[in-house]
C-alpha cells in the first residue's frame, strides 16, 4: 500500500503528464464502479495496460471508486433499472439483446449498465476536475506543504525513501512504471 | 527508414506502451488463476449468502467441486435451517450435481442439462441451532378447535348446581321483577281503595233515596223540591262514580303489567335453557363428524407441510411480476437480469432433467422431473414430476405424477395423481388428547388421490389466490389399534375402532391455497354414528332434564309465592265492580219518576172529582 501511495505522489510530483495521471483516474473510476469482472472491465484494463496512462493512480483510484460503489449501489442499480425497463428504449434494448456481445458484457444486468452508464457520465467532469486538482497540486499545494516541520520528518522517513525511489531520485528502481 | 516513419513510431512509443500487452496478458492470466484456485470458496459463499438471504435462515455447504469441460458443478452437504425450527434442517441434501451450460451462464441464463440430487432430507436434525435471519410470521400457529372438542364433549359438560345458582338466569331476574311489581301495583290499588265510597257511605245513599221516595208531593213546587234533593245527591254519585272508574283503569294497567311480567316469567326456564346451550355449544355438537376430529388435524399438518415448501418456492415463482418484493430487496444491490424478446428464447433457470434420491422415515423415493423452470411459456413444456418409493422401510408401493405450468401473467395451473399399494403403517399415533389416546400399531393403506390447481379469476396478479382442488381416498385394512379411553365417548369410539375391518378416509381439499377447506369423511363416521350419538343424546337428555327441573322449580317457587297477592287483585276487582253497579243502580234511581207519578195522579183524581160535580 505504501508502494502504491509512493507511485501515485512520485506521480503527481513528477513530470508525468497530467492528462495521464487524470485519465487514469477516471479509468480507475469506471471499473471501481462496475462489478470485478466484466468484459468492459477487461477492455479497459487492456486499455490501461496498452496505452500509457499511470498504473498507479489506476489501481489506487479503482480500489478507492470499488470502496465507494458500495455506497452508490443503490444508485447505480436504479439507474440500471430505469434504463433496462424504461418502455422507450425498449426497442433499442431488445436489438442490442440479439448481440451475442451485449448479453456477454452483460449490459442487461441493472447493476452493470448503470455502472457504465454513470461511470461514463461522470468521467468527463472526472477528468478535467483531476486535471485542475493535480495542476494545483503541483503549483500550490506541494510547495506549500513543504514549508511544514512535518513534511520534513516525514522525508526523512521509509515512505519518503520509497518515493524517491519510484521518482528517480533514489536509486534505480523508477523508470517502468 | 524515412525521418517520419521514425518520428511517427516515437510518437506512438510516447502514447503506446508495448509492454503493456505482456503485463495485460499476465494479469489475465493471474486473474484466471485466481479464479481457478479460488472459484469453489466464491462459489460456496456464494451459495450460503444468497440462499440464505432468499430462504432466511442460515444455509451451510461443506464444500464445493467444479469440474470445466464441460462446467459441473458438485456441492456437497448442504443443509438449510428450518427459519420456524432452527435445530432442523428444512431440507438437506448430500450431494448435489448440476450440469451447467456455461455459456449461457455466461449470458446470464441458469440452464442445467442435468441435475443429480442424492439423499435428499426433510427435516433432519442440525449439529448445531442455525441462524435465523427473517421469520415468516404468517406460518403462525393457529389454534385447533377440533383437538379441543373430544374432551370438549365428555369432561365439560356444566355443573347445574352452579347453573341453577346462577343469579344471572332469567328465571331469577323474572321471579325478582314479578315480586317488585306486585308489590308497586299493590300500593298504587291500596291508595285508591281508600277512596272509594264505602258501604256504609252506599247504605246512606240509599237511605237518602228512600227518603226522597218518601217526601210529600202535593203541588208542583213539592216534585221540584223532589227533583233538587235527587240531582244534589246524584252529584254525589257521579263523583264517587269518577273514583271507581279512575281505580278501574289504574287496575286494568296493573292488571296488564302484571300478566307480562308472569308471562316473561313463564318464558325465562326456556330462553334460560337455550342460553345454556349456547353457552356451552351443546347445540352445535356435531356427532357425525368424527373422522373430522380424529384426522383433521394430522390431514391439515399434512397439508400444511405442503404448503409450507410451496411458499417457499412460490416467491421464485413470481421473479417476472415483481411480487415479493422484500425479499428481492436484499438481492436488489447487486442488480439483476432483464431479459428481452430474442428469436430463439430460453427461460432465465432451467433444469432440463433432474433426478433426486430422497430419504424419509418411511423409506426410500426417487424423483425424477423434466423442465423445471418458473418460465414455461419460452419453452411451451410444463414440469414435470414423478415420484416413486424404491425401498419403502415396511414393504408397499407409492408413486405419484404431477405437472405444472406458470403462464406469463403469473397464472399458475397444475395437476397430480398419486397412489399408494399396500403401504405398512407401524406405531402411528392417531390421535393424543386428554379422554382418548389411540395408536395404530400396524395396517395396511391403499389410496389414491389427484389435485388441480388454478388460477383464481378474481385477483389475477396474486398468486397465493391459485385455487386447489384435491381428492383423496384411503383404505386402511388388517389394522390393529392400542389406545386409552378416560371416558365413555372415547371408550366407545375405542371399541369401534378396534371391530372395524377396514377404515376408509376420504380427504377433500378445496378453496384457496393458503387457506383451503378441509372436509373429511370417514367409514369410522358410519360406525360410530350409533353408538356415540346414543351416548350423546341420553347424556344431554339427562341434563336438559335436570337443568330444567330446577328452573321449573324456580318458577313454580315464584308463581306460588304471588298466589296470595293474586287474591287480593281478584278481591280488589270484585269491589270495583260492586261499588260501581251499586252507583249505577242508584244513579239510575226511579224515585222522581214515582214523585212525578203521585203528582200526576192526585191531579187526575183532582180533575175526576170536579168532573163528577159538573155532569153529575
Amino acid at each position: 500500500m505504501l508502494t502504491l501511495l509512493a507511485k501515485l505522489f512520485s506521480a503527481l510530483n513528477s513530470e508525468s503528464s497530467i492528462r495521464q495521471i487524470a485519465l487514469a483516474i477516471v479509468l480507475g473510476f469506471i471499473v471501481g464502479l462496475s462489478p470485478l469482472l466484466t468484459l468492459h472491465n477487461i477492455i479497459i484494463l487492456f486499455l490501461v495496460m496498452f496505452v500509457r496512462v499511470h498504473l498507479g493512480s489506476f489501481i489506487l483510484s479503482a480500489g478507492f471508486f470499488s470502496g465507494l460503489s458500495y455506497l452508490l449501489s443503490p444508485m447505480i442499480v436504479a439507474v440500471g433499472e430505469y434504463l433496462l425497463t424504461s418502455e422507450g428504449l425498449n426497442g433499442l434494448f431488445t436489438m442490442f439483446y440479439q448481440l451475442t456481445l451485449f448479453k456477454l458484457a452483460h449490459w442487461h444486468n441493472t447493476y452493470t449498465l448503470g455502472a457504465i452508464v454513470l461511470g461514463s457520465l461522470l468521467a468527463v467532469p472526472l477528468y478535467f476536475l483531476s486535471k485542475i486538482i493535480i495542476k494545483n497540486y503541483r503549483q500550490h499545494i506541494m510547495t506549500f506543504f513543504e514549508k511544514f516541520r512535518v513534511v520534513k520528518a516525514l522525508k526523512a522517513s521509509k515512505f519518503y525513501r520509497l518515493y524517491l525511489e519510484f521518482s528517480g531520485q533514489g536509486n534505480s528502481l523508477g523508470g517502468v512504471l | 527508414m524515412s525521418t517520419n516513419s521514425v518520428g511517427t513510431a516515437k510518437n506512438m512509443k510516447k502514447y503506446i506502451r508495448f509492454s503493456g500487452l505482456i503485463s495485460f496478458f499476465a494479469v489475465m492470466l493471474l486473474v484466471v488463476v485466481l479464479l481457478y484456485l479460488f472459484a469453489e470458496t466464491i462459489v460456496k459463499s456464494t451459495i450460503e449468502q444468497v440462499g440464505g438471504t432468499m430462504l432466511g435462515a442460515e444455509v451451510n455447504v461443506a464444500s464445493v467441486n467444479l469440474e470445466y469441460s464441460p462446467l459441473v458443478l458438485t456441492i456437497n452437504n448442504l443443509e438449510v435451517t428450518d427459519a420456524e425450527q432452527p435445530s432442523h434442517n428444512l431440507f438437506s441434501v448430500k450431494q448435489s450435481k448440476a450440469g451447467i451450460d456455461l455459456w449461457q451462464f455466461l449470458l446470464g441464463k441458469t440452464i442445467i442439462e442435468q441435475l443429480d440430487v442424492v439423499k435428499l432430507e426433510l427435516m433432519t436434525k442440525r449439529t448445531h441451532v442455525g441462524e435465523v435471519y427473517s421469520q415468516n410470521q404468517t406460518d403462525e400457529q393457529q389454534p385447533s378447535t377440533d383437538e379441543s372438542l373430544l374432551p370438549a364433549m365428555d369432561l365439560q359438560l356444566p355443573d347445574i348446581k352452579s347453573i341453577l345458582d346462577d343469579s344471572n338466569l332469567l328465571t331469577v331476574k323474572a321471579a325478582e321483577q314479578l315480586q317488585t311489581s306486585y308489590d308497586e301495583e299493590k300500593l298504587k290499588l291500596n291508595a285508591l281503595k281508600d277512596k272509594l265510597p264505602s258501604k256504609a257511605k252506599l247504605a246512606a245513599y240509599k237511605i237518602k233515596i228512600k227518603n226522597i221516595g218518601k217526601m210529600k208531593v202535593k203541588n208542583l213546587d213539592d216534585f221540584n223540591k223532589v227533583k233538587a234533593e235527587f240531582d244534589s245527591v246524584k252529584k254525589e254519585f257521579n263523583a264517587d262514580q269518577a273514583i271507581v272508574k279512575t281505580a278501574n283503569k289504574q287496575f286494568l294497567e296493573s292488571k296488564q303489567r302484571l300478566v307480562k311480567r308472569i308471562s316473561t316469567l313463564k318464558n325465562a326456564p326456556k330462553q334460560d335453557w337455550q342460553a345454556i346451550e349456547s353457552k356451552y355449544q351443546l347445540d352445535n355438537v356435531n356427532t357425525e363428524d368424527f373422522a373430522h376430529i380424529l384426522f383433521g388435524e394430522q390431514a391439515r399438518g399434512y397439508y400444511q407441510t405442503a404448503e409450507k415448501l410451496y411458499q417457499h418456492i412460490a416467491p421464485f415463482l413470481n421473479s417476472d411480476n415483481e411480487i415479493n418484493q422484500d425479499k428481492q430487496a436484499n438481492l436488489s444491490a447487486k442488480g439483476r437480469f432483464i431479459h428481452f424478446d430474442e428469436n430463439s428464447p430460453l427461460p432465465d433457470f432451467l433444469v432440463k432433467k433432474a433426478k433426486l434420491s430422497m430419504v424419509l422415515e418411511q423409506g426410500d423415493f426417487d424423483i425424477s422431473a423434466k423442465e423445471l423452470t418458473h418460465q414455461h411459456w419460452y419453452r411451451n413444456n410444463p414440469s414435470t414430476v414423478h415420484i416413486s418409493s424404491t425401498n419403502l422401510t415396511n414393504g408397499g408401493d407409492v408413486t405419484m405424477d404431477s405437472q405444472f405450468e406458470l403462464a406469463k401473467n403469473g397464472d399458475l395451473s397444475g395437476e397430480g395423481l398419486w397412489l399408494i399399494k399396500q403401504l405398512t403403517l407401524q406405531n402411528m399415533a392417531l390421535t393424543d388428547v386428554k379422554s382418548l389416546t389411540l395408536t395404530l400399531v400396524e395396517g395396511k393403506l391403499s389410496g389414491s388421490g389427484n389435485f388441480t390447481v388454478n388460477k383464481d379469476n378474481k385477483d389475477s396478479t396474486n398468486i397465493e389466490s391459485s385455487n386447489i382442488v384435491s381428492n383423496s381416498h384411503f383404505a386402511l385394512t388388517k389394522a390393529s389399534y392400542q389406545g386409552k379411553a378416560d371416558s365413555k365417548f372415547a371408550d366407545v369410539l375405542l371399541d369401534t375402532f378396534q371391530s372395524l375391518d377396514e377404515l376408509t378416509l376420504d380427504v377433500n381439499v378445496v378453496g384457496e391455497v393458503e387457506q383451503p377447506k378441509l372436509s373429511i369423511s370417514s367409514s369410522l363416521d358410519k360406525a360410530v354414528k350409533g353408538a356415540f350419538k346414543k351416548q350423546i343424546a341420553n347424556k344431554l337428555t339427562e341434563f336438559k332434564t335436570q337443568v330444567n327441573g330446577g328452573l321449573n322449580e324456580k318458577l313454580a317457587q315464584s308463581l306460588q309465592l304471588n298466589s296470595q297477592k293474586d287474591a287480593e287483585f281478584v278481591n280488589f276487582e270484585a269491589l270495583l265492580g260492586d261499588t260501581d253497579n251499586a252507583l249505577e243502580q242508584l244513579k239510575n234511581s226511579d224515585v222522581v219518576k214515582q214523585q212525578k207519578k203521585k203528582l200526576q195522579d192526585k191531579a187526575k183524581d183532582k180533575l175526576k172529582d170536579k168532573l163528577s160535580d159538573l155532569f153529575g
